[in-house]
Protein backbone atom coordinates (compact mmCIF):
# COMPACT_ATOMS: atom_id res chain seq x y z
CA UNK A 1 0.00 0.00 0.00
CA UNK A 2 2.62 2.62 0.92
CA UNK A 3 4.44 1.92 -2.33
CA UNK A 4 1.26 2.35 -4.31
CA UNK A 5 0.48 5.67 -2.69
CA UNK A 6 3.96 6.98 -2.95
CA UNK A 7 3.88 6.23 -6.64
CA UNK A 8 0.56 7.94 -7.12
CA UNK A 9 1.38 11.02 -5.16
CA UNK A 10 4.83 11.44 -6.58
CA UNK A 11 3.18 11.44 -9.95
CA UNK A 12 0.51 13.89 -8.87
CA UNK A 13 3.04 16.16 -7.31
CA UNK A 14 5.12 16.16 -10.48
CA UNK A 15 2.09 16.89 -12.60
CA UNK A 16 1.00 19.79 -10.43
CA UNK A 17 4.47 21.26 -10.42
CA UNK A 18 4.74 20.88 -14.17
CA UNK A 19 1.44 22.59 -14.66
CA UNK A 20 2.43 25.37 -12.32
CA UNK A 21 5.61 25.95 -14.24
CA UNK A 22 3.60 26.05 -17.41
CA UNK A 23 1.07 28.39 -15.93
CA UNK A 24 3.56 30.74 -14.38
CA UNK A 25 6.54 30.40 -16.63
CA UNK A 26 4.94 30.26 -20.04
CA UNK A 27 6.24 26.93 -21.24
CA UNK A 28 4.35 26.10 -24.36
CA UNK A 29 2.81 22.87 -23.27
CA UNK A 30 2.77 20.25 -20.62
CA UNK A 31 3.90 17.29 -22.58
CA UNK A 32 2.67 13.80 -22.45
CA UNK A 33 4.28 11.88 -19.65
CA UNK A 34 3.94 8.38 -18.34
CA UNK A 35 0.81 7.59 -20.29
CA UNK A 36 -0.99 10.72 -19.07
CA UNK A 37 -2.97 13.10 -21.20
CA UNK A 38 -1.33 15.93 -23.13
CA UNK A 39 -2.46 19.39 -22.04
CA UNK A 40 -1.53 22.67 -23.62
CA UNK A 41 -0.73 24.81 -20.64
CA UNK A 42 -0.37 28.09 -22.50
CA UNK A 43 -3.73 27.85 -24.23
CA UNK A 44 -5.37 26.84 -20.96
CA UNK A 45 -3.80 29.86 -19.33
CA UNK A 46 -5.31 32.12 -21.98
CA UNK A 47 -8.62 30.36 -21.60
CA UNK A 48 -8.55 30.83 -17.84
CA UNK A 49 -7.66 34.50 -18.13
CA UNK A 50 -10.40 35.11 -20.69
CA UNK A 51 -12.89 33.23 -18.58
CA UNK A 52 -11.90 35.26 -15.52
CA UNK A 53 -12.22 38.54 -17.40
CA UNK A 54 -15.59 37.60 -18.84
CA UNK A 55 -16.99 36.68 -15.44
CA UNK A 56 -15.23 39.34 -13.41
CA UNK A 57 -13.37 36.65 -11.49
CA UNK A 58 -9.84 36.27 -10.27
CA UNK A 59 -7.75 34.16 -12.67
CA UNK A 60 -5.94 32.41 -9.85
CA UNK A 61 -9.28 31.48 -8.34
CA UNK A 62 -10.21 29.80 -11.59
CA UNK A 63 -6.81 28.21 -11.95
CA UNK A 64 -7.08 26.42 -8.67
CA UNK A 65 -9.96 24.13 -9.58
CA UNK A 66 -8.37 23.60 -12.97
CA UNK A 67 -5.30 22.21 -11.27
CA UNK A 68 -7.41 19.98 -9.10
CA UNK A 69 -9.32 18.81 -12.08
CA UNK A 70 -6.07 18.11 -13.83
CA UNK A 71 -5.00 15.89 -11.01
CA UNK A 72 -8.24 13.98 -11.18
CA UNK A 73 -7.95 13.61 -14.93
CA UNK A 74 -4.49 12.18 -14.53
CA UNK A 75 -5.63 9.76 -11.89
CA UNK A 76 -8.35 8.69 -14.26
CA UNK A 77 -5.85 8.18 -17.03
CA UNK A 78 -3.41 6.30 -14.87
CA UNK A 79 -3.19 2.63 -14.04
CA UNK A 80 -4.42 3.48 -10.56
CA UNK A 81 -7.80 4.84 -11.56
CA UNK A 82 -9.66 2.02 -9.89
CA UNK A 83 -8.02 2.82 -6.60
CA UNK A 84 -9.85 6.11 -6.33
CA UNK A 85 -13.45 7.06 -5.79
CA UNK A 86 -15.49 10.16 -5.21
CA UNK A 87 -17.45 9.86 -2.06
CA UNK A 88 -19.79 11.47 0.44
CA UNK A 89 -21.89 14.12 -1.25
CA UNK A 90 -23.13 16.85 1.04
CA UNK A 91 -25.27 19.68 -0.18
CA UNK A 92 -25.07 22.64 2.17
CA UNK A 93 -28.35 24.50 2.02
CA UNK A 94 -26.73 27.90 2.04
CA UNK A 95 -24.62 27.30 -1.05
CA UNK A 96 -25.64 26.07 -4.42
CA UNK A 97 -22.77 23.73 -4.52
CA UNK A 98 -21.98 20.14 -4.10
CA UNK A 99 -19.27 19.06 -1.75
CA UNK A 100 -17.55 15.97 -2.93
CA UNK A 101 -15.10 14.01 -0.95
CA UNK A 102 -12.52 12.09 -2.84
CA UNK A 103 -11.03 9.35 -0.80
CA UNK A 104 -7.82 7.94 -2.06
CA UNK A 105 -7.57 4.20 -1.82
CA UNK A 106 -10.46 3.93 0.56
CA UNK A 107 -9.76 0.39 1.60
CA UNK A 108 -6.36 1.25 2.96
CA UNK A 109 -7.32 4.67 4.24
CA UNK A 110 -7.08 3.99 7.98
CA UNK A 111 -3.40 3.13 7.59
CA UNK A 112 -2.18 5.59 5.05
CA UNK A 113 -2.32 9.01 6.66
CA UNK A 114 1.42 9.17 7.22
CA UNK A 115 2.15 8.24 3.65
CA UNK A 116 -0.01 10.73 1.83
CA UNK A 117 2.47 13.53 1.56
CA UNK A 118 2.01 16.35 -0.92
CA UNK A 119 4.21 19.21 -1.80
CA UNK A 120 2.17 21.85 -3.53
CA UNK A 121 4.61 24.60 -2.76
CA UNK A 122 3.03 27.93 -3.44
CA UNK A 123 0.12 26.70 -5.47
CA UNK A 124 -2.28 28.96 -3.68
CA UNK A 125 -4.69 29.24 -0.83
CA UNK A 126 -6.97 26.51 -2.05
CA UNK A 127 -4.30 23.90 -2.12
CA UNK A 128 -3.15 24.90 1.29
CA UNK A 129 -6.63 24.26 2.53
CA UNK A 130 -6.78 21.06 0.62
CA UNK A 131 -3.49 20.02 2.07
CA UNK A 132 -4.56 21.00 5.55
CA UNK A 133 -7.68 18.95 5.22
CA UNK A 134 -5.76 16.09 3.75
CA UNK A 135 -3.51 16.17 6.77
CA UNK A 136 -6.53 15.88 8.97
CA UNK A 137 -8.20 12.84 7.56
CA UNK A 138 -6.41 11.84 4.41
CA UNK A 139 -9.12 12.93 2.05
CA UNK A 140 -9.94 15.56 -0.52
CA UNK A 141 -13.02 17.67 -0.76
CA UNK A 142 -13.88 19.39 -4.00
CA UNK A 143 -16.79 21.61 -4.73
CA UNK A 144 -18.82 21.83 -7.87
CA UNK A 145 -21.66 24.23 -8.37
CA UNK A 146 -23.58 22.15 -10.81
CA UNK A 147 -22.10 18.78 -11.52
CA UNK A 148 -23.47 15.88 -9.60
CA UNK A 149 -21.20 12.93 -9.19
CA UNK A 150 -23.05 9.79 -8.33
CA UNK A 151 -22.10 8.48 -4.98
CA UNK A 152 -23.55 6.81 -2.02
CA UNK A 153 -22.45 5.82 1.39
CA UNK A 154 -23.42 2.46 2.67
CA UNK A 155 -24.86 2.07 6.11
CA UNK A 156 -21.71 0.38 7.34
CA UNK A 157 -19.63 3.43 6.52
CA UNK A 158 -18.20 2.02 3.32
CA UNK A 159 -18.99 3.11 -0.17
CA UNK A 160 -20.97 1.45 -2.88
CA UNK A 161 -18.72 0.65 -5.83
CA UNK A 162 -21.71 0.79 -8.14
CA UNK A 163 -22.28 4.40 -7.24
CA UNK A 164 -18.71 5.51 -6.87
CA UNK A 165 -18.04 7.85 -9.72
CA UNK A 166 -14.91 7.78 -11.79
CA UNK A 167 -13.15 11.02 -12.37
CA UNK A 168 -14.17 11.10 -16.03
CA UNK A 169 -17.63 12.23 -15.03
CA UNK A 170 -16.03 15.05 -13.21
CA UNK A 171 -13.74 16.19 -15.95
CA UNK A 172 -16.66 16.99 -18.20
CA UNK A 173 -17.48 19.82 -15.86
CA UNK A 174 -14.11 21.43 -15.76
CA UNK A 175 -15.33 25.02 -15.77
CA UNK A 176 -18.11 24.36 -13.38
CA UNK A 177 -15.78 23.30 -10.63
CA UNK A 178 -15.75 26.74 -9.20
CA UNK A 179 -13.79 26.74 -6.04
CA UNK A 180 -12.46 24.67 -3.27
CA UNK A 181 -14.81 24.67 -0.35
CA UNK A 182 -14.13 27.90 1.48
CA UNK A 183 -14.45 26.38 4.89
CA UNK A 184 -11.93 23.61 4.52
CA UNK A 185 -9.60 25.51 6.76
CA UNK A 186 -12.02 25.87 9.63
CA UNK A 187 -12.31 23.56 12.57
CA UNK A 188 -8.64 23.39 13.02
CA UNK A 189 -9.18 22.34 16.61
CA UNK A 190 -9.59 18.96 15.14
CA UNK A 191 -6.52 19.10 13.02
CA UNK A 192 -3.32 17.62 14.30
CA UNK A 193 -1.27 19.72 12.03
CA UNK A 194 2.29 18.88 11.11
CA UNK A 195 3.08 22.57 10.90
CA UNK A 196 1.93 23.02 14.49
CA UNK A 197 4.20 20.21 15.61
CA UNK A 198 7.24 21.65 13.88
CA UNK A 199 6.67 25.18 15.07
CA UNK A 200 5.96 24.12 18.66
CA UNK A 201 9.04 21.88 18.69
CA UNK A 202 11.26 24.67 17.36
CA UNK A 203 9.90 27.23 19.81
CA UNK A 204 10.28 24.84 22.73
CA UNK A 205 14.03 24.69 21.95
CA UNK A 206 14.18 28.44 21.38
CA UNK A 207 15.58 27.94 17.91
CA UNK A 208 15.25 30.31 14.99
CA UNK A 209 14.17 28.94 11.66
CA UNK A 210 17.74 29.30 10.42
CA UNK A 211 19.13 27.39 13.38
CA UNK A 212 16.65 24.57 12.95
CA UNK A 213 17.36 24.44 9.23
CA UNK A 214 21.08 24.10 9.95
CA UNK A 215 20.49 21.28 12.41
CA UNK A 216 18.20 19.45 10.00
CA UNK A 217 20.53 20.04 7.05
CA UNK A 218 17.76 21.81 5.18
CA UNK A 219 17.38 25.36 3.97
CA UNK A 220 15.48 27.95 5.94
CA UNK A 221 12.79 27.99 3.27
CA UNK A 222 11.94 24.37 4.07
CA UNK A 223 11.35 25.28 7.70
CA UNK A 224 9.20 28.21 6.70
CA UNK A 225 7.17 26.17 4.22
CA UNK A 226 6.61 23.41 6.76
CA UNK A 227 5.50 25.83 9.45
CA UNK A 228 3.07 27.42 7.03
CA UNK A 229 1.63 24.05 6.09
CA UNK A 230 3.05 24.09 2.58
CA UNK A 231 5.34 21.13 2.97
CA UNK A 232 3.93 18.28 4.96
CA UNK A 233 6.02 15.49 3.51
CA UNK A 234 6.87 12.94 6.12
CA UNK A 235 10.58 13.13 5.40
CA UNK A 236 10.73 16.90 5.86
CA UNK A 237 8.64 16.90 9.00
CA UNK A 238 10.66 14.07 10.47
CA UNK A 239 13.96 15.79 9.75
CA UNK A 240 12.78 19.09 11.18
CA UNK A 241 11.43 17.47 14.31
CA UNK A 242 14.67 15.55 14.56
CA UNK A 243 16.60 18.80 14.33
CA UNK A 244 14.69 20.07 17.35
CA UNK A 245 15.26 16.85 19.24
CA UNK A 246 11.82 15.41 18.70
CA UNK A 247 10.61 12.25 17.09
CA UNK A 248 7.19 11.22 15.84
CA UNK A 249 5.49 8.32 17.55
CA UNK A 250 2.01 7.03 17.09
CA UNK A 251 -0.38 6.90 20.02
CA UNK A 252 -3.65 4.99 20.35
CA UNK A 253 -5.85 8.08 20.36
CA UNK A 254 -7.32 10.45 17.82
CA UNK A 255 -7.82 13.28 20.33
CA UNK A 256 -5.92 16.53 19.96
CA UNK A 257 -3.06 17.20 22.34
CA UNK A 258 -2.20 20.36 24.26
CA UNK A 259 0.08 21.69 21.52
CA UNK A 260 -2.64 21.41 18.89
CA UNK A 261 -5.29 22.97 21.11
CA UNK A 262 -2.88 25.77 22.04
CA UNK A 263 -2.52 26.62 18.36
CA UNK A 264 -6.30 26.87 18.09
CA UNK A 265 -6.50 29.05 21.22
CA UNK A 266 -3.84 31.32 19.80
CA UNK A 267 -5.80 31.58 16.55
CA UNK A 268 -9.01 32.47 18.37
CA UNK A 269 -7.30 34.99 20.64
CA UNK A 270 -5.74 36.63 17.61
CA UNK A 271 -9.23 36.87 16.13
CA UNK A 272 -10.45 38.41 19.40
CA UNK A 273 -12.80 35.52 20.14
CA UNK A 274 -12.28 34.50 23.76
CA UNK A 275 -15.53 32.58 23.76
CA UNK A 276 -14.17 30.15 21.18
CA UNK A 277 -10.76 30.17 22.86
CA UNK A 278 -12.41 28.97 26.05
CA UNK A 279 -14.30 26.28 24.18
CA UNK A 280 -10.99 25.06 22.80
CA UNK A 281 -9.55 24.97 26.32
CA UNK A 282 -12.62 23.05 27.51
CA UNK A 283 -12.08 20.71 24.58
CA UNK A 284 -8.55 19.99 25.80
CA UNK A 285 -10.01 19.29 29.23
CA UNK A 286 -12.52 16.85 27.74
CA UNK A 287 -9.79 15.18 25.68
CA UNK A 288 -7.60 14.70 28.73
CA UNK A 289 -10.47 13.41 30.86
CA UNK A 290 -11.52 10.97 28.14
CA UNK A 291 -8.12 9.28 28.14
CA UNK A 292 -6.38 7.49 30.96
CA UNK A 293 -2.90 6.52 32.01
CA UNK A 294 -0.06 7.02 29.60
CA UNK A 295 -2.31 8.12 26.77
CA UNK A 296 -3.57 11.02 28.86
CA UNK A 297 0.03 11.87 29.62
CA UNK A 298 0.90 11.86 25.94
CA UNK A 299 -1.76 14.48 25.25
CA UNK A 300 0.11 16.83 27.55
CA UNK A 301 3.66 15.86 26.69
CA UNK A 302 4.73 18.20 23.88
CA UNK A 303 5.27 21.80 24.94
CA UNK A 304 2.71 24.04 23.25
CA UNK A 305 3.80 27.17 21.54
CA UNK A 306 2.84 30.34 23.39
CA UNK A 307 -0.67 31.65 22.74
CA UNK A 308 0.85 35.15 23.05
CA UNK A 309 -1.27 35.67 26.14
CA UNK A 310 0.37 34.77 29.44
CA UNK A 311 -2.95 34.08 31.16
CA UNK A 312 -3.91 31.48 28.58
CA UNK A 313 -0.39 30.02 28.56
CA UNK A 314 -0.67 29.56 32.30
CA UNK A 315 -4.19 28.15 31.97
CA UNK A 316 -2.99 25.53 29.49
CA UNK A 317 -0.24 24.43 31.87
CA UNK A 318 -2.65 24.43 34.80
CA UNK A 319 -5.16 22.28 32.97
CA UNK A 320 -2.55 19.73 31.90
CA UNK A 321 -1.03 19.64 35.39
CA UNK A 322 -4.48 19.25 36.96
CA UNK A 323 -5.67 16.42 34.76
CA UNK A 324 -2.37 14.53 34.64
CA UNK A 325 -1.99 14.94 38.39
CA UNK A 326 -5.41 13.36 38.88
CA UNK A 327 -4.02 10.13 37.52
CA UNK A 328 -0.73 10.36 39.36
CA UNK A 329 1.13 10.87 36.10
CA UNK A 330 4.51 12.62 35.99
CA UNK A 331 4.18 16.16 34.70
CA UNK A 332 5.96 17.34 31.56
CA UNK A 333 8.63 19.97 32.38
CA UNK A 334 6.95 22.74 30.39
CA UNK A 335 4.03 23.07 32.81
CA UNK A 336 6.47 24.20 35.48
CA UNK A 337 8.36 26.80 33.45
CA UNK A 338 8.27 30.39 34.78
CA UNK A 339 6.33 31.56 31.73
CA UNK A 340 3.47 29.33 32.83
CA UNK A 341 2.96 31.21 36.12
CA UNK A 342 1.47 34.68 36.54
CA UNK A 343 2.81 37.29 38.93
CA UNK A 344 -0.62 38.22 40.21
CA UNK A 345 -4.14 36.85 39.95
CA UNK A 346 -5.98 37.08 36.67
CA UNK A 347 -9.10 35.63 35.11
CA UNK A 348 -9.53 34.45 31.54
CA UNK A 349 -11.77 37.49 30.95
CA UNK A 350 -14.09 35.66 28.61
CA UNK A 351 -17.20 37.65 29.49
CA UNK A 352 -17.41 40.84 31.53
CA UNK A 353 -20.39 39.41 33.41
CA UNK A 354 -18.40 36.44 34.71
CA UNK A 355 -18.07 36.61 38.50
CA UNK A 356 -14.70 36.18 40.19
CA UNK A 357 -14.39 32.77 41.85
CA UNK A 358 -13.52 32.32 45.50
CA UNK A 359 -10.24 30.46 45.96
CA UNK A 360 -12.13 27.39 47.12
CA UNK A 361 -13.72 27.06 43.66
CA UNK A 362 -10.44 27.35 41.75
CA UNK A 363 -8.57 24.11 40.96
CA UNK A 364 -5.25 24.06 42.83
CA UNK A 365 -3.10 24.01 39.70
CA UNK A 366 -4.91 27.09 38.40
CA UNK A 367 -4.65 28.91 41.73
CA UNK A 368 -0.94 28.06 41.93
CA UNK A 369 -0.40 29.75 38.57
CA UNK A 370 -2.57 32.76 39.35
CA UNK A 371 -5.35 31.88 36.91
CA UNK A 372 -8.70 32.31 38.58
CA UNK A 373 -11.05 30.01 36.71
CA UNK A 374 -14.07 28.25 38.13
CA UNK A 375 -13.68 24.50 38.59
CA UNK A 376 -17.08 23.72 37.07
CA UNK A 377 -16.34 25.66 33.91
CA UNK A 378 -14.53 22.46 32.99
CA UNK A 379 -17.39 20.17 33.91
CA UNK A 380 -20.17 18.97 31.68
CA UNK A 381 -23.70 19.57 32.91
CA UNK B 1 -10.02 13.86 15.39
CA UNK B 2 -12.39 16.77 14.91
CA UNK B 3 -14.04 17.02 18.29
CA UNK B 4 -15.71 20.40 18.02
CA UNK B 5 -18.73 20.94 15.84
CA UNK B 6 -20.03 24.15 14.40
CA UNK B 7 -23.51 24.72 13.03
CA UNK B 8 -22.73 23.39 9.58
CA UNK B 9 -21.20 20.27 11.07
CA UNK B 10 -24.26 19.75 13.24
CA UNK B 11 -26.66 20.11 10.33
CA UNK B 12 -24.57 17.87 8.10
CA UNK B 13 -24.27 15.31 10.89
CA UNK B 14 -27.99 15.26 11.54
CA UNK B 15 -28.70 14.99 7.82
CA UNK B 16 -26.51 11.94 7.60
CA UNK B 17 -27.99 10.57 10.81
CA UNK B 18 -31.45 10.77 9.26
CA UNK B 19 -30.17 8.91 6.19
CA UNK B 20 -28.55 6.24 8.35
CA UNK B 21 -31.68 5.73 10.43
CA UNK B 22 -33.83 5.47 7.33
CA UNK B 23 -31.45 3.00 5.72
CA UNK B 24 -31.69 0.89 8.86
CA UNK B 25 -35.50 1.16 8.89
CA UNK B 26 -35.53 2.85 12.29
CA UNK B 27 -38.17 5.13 13.77
CA UNK B 28 -36.75 7.88 15.97
CA UNK B 29 -37.88 10.92 17.89
CA UNK B 30 -34.80 12.95 18.80
CA UNK B 31 -34.94 15.90 21.18
CA UNK B 32 -31.95 18.19 21.49
CA UNK B 33 -30.98 20.60 24.25
CA UNK B 34 -27.78 22.48 25.08
CA UNK B 35 -25.40 24.28 22.79
CA UNK B 36 -26.41 22.40 19.66
CA UNK B 37 -30.06 23.40 20.14
CA UNK B 38 -29.04 27.03 20.64
CA UNK B 39 -26.86 27.05 17.56
CA UNK B 40 -29.41 25.32 15.34
CA UNK B 41 -32.44 27.37 16.27
CA UNK B 42 -31.68 30.54 18.17
CA UNK B 43 -28.39 32.33 17.55
CA UNK B 44 -24.85 32.14 16.22
CA UNK B 45 -22.60 30.51 18.70
CA UNK B 46 -19.13 29.07 18.98
CA UNK B 47 -18.49 25.44 18.44
CA UNK B 48 -20.00 22.77 20.62
CA UNK B 49 -18.35 19.55 21.67
CA UNK B 50 -21.36 17.34 21.24
CA UNK B 51 -25.11 17.18 20.80
CA UNK B 52 -27.06 16.64 24.01
CA UNK B 53 -30.05 14.46 23.28
CA UNK B 54 -32.81 13.23 25.55
CA UNK B 55 -33.81 9.59 25.36
CA UNK B 56 -35.19 8.78 21.95
CA UNK B 57 -38.96 8.50 21.92
CA UNK B 58 -40.32 6.78 19.90
CA UNK B 59 -37.48 4.45 18.99
CA UNK B 60 -34.45 3.51 21.00
CA UNK B 61 -31.23 5.18 22.10
CA UNK B 62 -29.15 2.23 20.92
CA UNK B 63 -30.25 2.50 17.30
CA UNK B 64 -29.62 6.25 17.21
CA UNK B 65 -26.25 5.87 18.95
CA UNK B 66 -25.22 3.20 16.45
CA UNK B 67 -26.26 5.37 13.50
CA UNK B 68 -24.44 8.35 15.04
CA UNK B 69 -21.31 6.24 15.45
CA UNK B 70 -21.37 5.42 11.75
CA UNK B 71 -21.63 9.11 10.90
CA UNK B 72 -18.75 9.81 13.30
CA UNK B 73 -16.59 7.20 11.67
CA UNK B 74 -17.00 8.83 8.28
CA UNK B 75 -16.03 12.26 9.56
CA UNK B 76 -13.46 11.20 12.13
CA UNK B 77 -15.61 12.76 14.85
CA UNK B 78 -15.87 11.75 18.44
CA UNK B 79 -18.08 8.62 18.41
CA UNK B 80 -20.16 10.23 21.18
CA UNK B 81 -20.85 13.39 19.20
CA UNK B 82 -24.55 12.74 19.83
CA UNK B 83 -25.09 11.36 23.30
CA UNK B 84 -27.64 11.01 26.07
CA UNK B 85 -25.49 12.10 29.01
CA UNK B 86 -27.68 15.13 29.68
CA UNK B 87 -30.49 12.87 30.84
CA UNK B 88 -28.30 11.70 33.73
CA UNK B 89 -27.58 15.23 34.87
CA UNK B 90 -31.12 15.99 36.00
CA UNK B 91 -30.87 19.32 34.21
CA UNK B 92 -34.12 19.12 32.25
CA UNK B 93 -36.97 20.78 34.11
CA UNK B 94 -39.60 18.17 34.90
CA UNK B 95 -41.56 19.37 37.90
CA UNK B 96 -42.69 22.83 36.91
CA UNK B 97 -43.57 24.58 33.70
CA UNK B 98 -43.77 22.15 30.79
CA UNK B 99 -40.94 22.23 28.27
CA UNK B 100 -42.10 23.13 24.78
CA UNK B 101 -40.39 21.63 21.76
CA UNK B 102 -39.79 23.18 18.40
CA UNK B 103 -39.81 20.72 15.50
CA UNK B 104 -36.97 21.30 13.06
CA UNK B 105 -37.41 18.11 11.05
CA UNK B 106 -40.38 15.84 10.64
CA UNK B 107 -41.12 12.91 8.39
CA UNK B 108 -43.19 9.77 8.80
CA UNK B 109 -40.46 7.95 10.65
CA UNK B 110 -38.09 10.53 12.09
CA UNK B 111 -38.62 13.71 14.07
CA UNK B 112 -36.00 16.09 15.42
CA UNK B 113 -36.96 18.76 17.93
CA UNK B 114 -35.09 21.37 19.93
CA UNK B 115 -36.16 22.67 23.34
CA UNK B 116 -37.84 26.06 23.54
CA UNK B 117 -35.68 29.08 24.26
CA UNK B 118 -37.39 29.38 27.63
CA UNK B 119 -36.43 25.85 28.66
CA UNK B 120 -32.90 26.37 27.41
CA UNK B 121 -32.58 29.56 29.45
CA UNK B 122 -33.83 27.77 32.54
CA UNK B 123 -31.21 25.04 32.01
CA UNK B 124 -28.45 27.55 31.39
CA UNK B 125 -29.39 29.46 34.54
CA UNK B 126 -29.19 26.20 36.43
CA UNK B 127 -25.71 25.43 35.06
CA UNK B 128 -24.43 29.06 35.22
CA UNK B 129 -20.82 28.09 34.49
CA UNK B 130 -18.84 31.33 34.12
CA UNK B 131 -17.31 31.80 30.72
CA UNK B 132 -19.11 28.79 29.36
CA UNK B 133 -22.75 29.77 29.88
CA UNK B 134 -22.62 33.54 30.39
CA UNK B 135 -22.96 34.56 26.75
CA UNK B 136 -25.76 32.05 26.21
CA UNK B 137 -27.60 33.45 29.22
CA UNK B 138 -27.22 36.98 27.87
CA UNK B 139 -28.66 36.02 24.49
CA UNK B 140 -31.50 33.99 25.96
CA UNK B 141 -32.47 36.72 28.42
CA UNK B 142 -32.90 38.96 25.42
CA UNK B 143 -34.85 36.40 23.39
CA UNK B 144 -37.13 35.64 26.35
CA UNK B 145 -37.55 39.37 26.99
CA UNK B 146 -36.50 39.21 30.62
CA UNK B 147 -35.39 42.64 31.74
CA UNK B 148 -35.06 42.45 35.53
CA UNK B 149 -33.54 40.12 38.08
CA UNK B 150 -36.97 39.72 39.66
CA UNK B 151 -38.41 38.50 36.36
CA UNK B 152 -35.50 36.10 35.98
CA UNK B 153 -36.07 34.66 39.45
CA UNK B 154 -39.80 34.19 38.82
CA UNK B 155 -39.06 32.68 35.43
CA UNK B 156 -36.58 30.21 36.93
CA UNK B 157 -38.88 29.15 39.71
CA UNK B 158 -41.58 28.49 37.14
CA UNK B 159 -39.43 25.71 35.69
CA UNK B 160 -37.88 24.54 38.94
CA UNK B 161 -40.55 25.04 41.63
CA UNK B 162 -39.09 25.53 45.07
CA UNK B 163 -35.62 26.32 43.74
CA UNK B 164 -34.17 29.79 43.75
CA UNK B 165 -31.50 31.08 41.43
CA UNK B 166 -28.02 30.13 42.57
CA UNK B 167 -26.14 33.17 43.94
CA UNK B 168 -23.65 32.85 41.09
CA UNK B 169 -26.49 32.91 38.56
CA UNK B 170 -27.84 36.00 40.32
CA UNK B 171 -24.43 37.63 39.95
CA UNK B 172 -24.27 36.78 36.26
CA UNK B 173 -27.81 37.94 35.50
CA UNK B 174 -27.32 41.13 37.51
CA UNK B 175 -24.08 41.92 35.68
CA UNK B 176 -25.68 41.29 32.31
CA UNK B 177 -28.75 43.41 33.02
CA UNK B 178 -26.63 46.19 34.48
CA UNK B 179 -25.29 46.90 31.01
CA UNK B 180 -28.69 48.21 29.92
CA UNK B 181 -31.14 47.03 27.32
CA UNK B 182 -30.06 43.81 25.70
CA UNK B 183 -29.70 43.56 21.98
CA UNK B 184 -31.57 40.67 20.41
CA UNK B 185 -29.21 38.26 18.65
CA UNK B 186 -29.58 37.80 14.93
CA UNK B 187 -31.37 34.56 14.11
CA UNK B 188 -29.20 31.87 12.57
CA UNK B 189 -29.73 30.73 9.02
CA UNK B 190 -32.45 28.30 7.99
CA UNK B 191 -32.11 24.62 8.74
CA UNK B 192 -32.37 22.37 5.74
CA UNK B 193 -32.09 18.63 6.01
Amino acid sequence: MPTLFRAIFRRLSREVKRWRQTFQGGASAAQHSGGLAVTNGASRLVHIQNQARANGQNASELARPYMLEGMLARIEASDHADDFALKDGILPHHRSCLVIRVLAGFRQLPHCSGEMAFDYGSTGRGFKRLQAHQNRDSSFILVSRSSYVGMDAKADGGWSPGCAARTSRFTSHIWRVSYICSDLGRGSTGMTNASTLVRAARKSRQLTQEQLAARALLDQGSVSRSERGRDASFETIDRLLGGAGYRLYSAPTRRDDAATIAAEIRRQLTAGDKDRALRALVQLNDNLVAEHGLVRGILGLAEPESTRDRVWDAALAALVAWRLGEEGLPLPPWVGLPGRFLDGQRTLEVDPADPLPPISEVPDEFAKRGVFAWRDTFESV
Amino acid sequence: MATTLDREDIIAGLRELIAELRAAGEVAGIRLVGGAALSLRYFERGTTQDLDSLHVQPGGDAAVAAAAARVAQRHDWNPAWLNFEVTKADALPTLGRAVDWDTIFESDDITIQVASKEALLAMKLRANRPGRDTRDIRMLLSLCEIATLHEAEDFYEGFYPGDGLDPRAVAIVSAILATGALEAPAPPGPISF
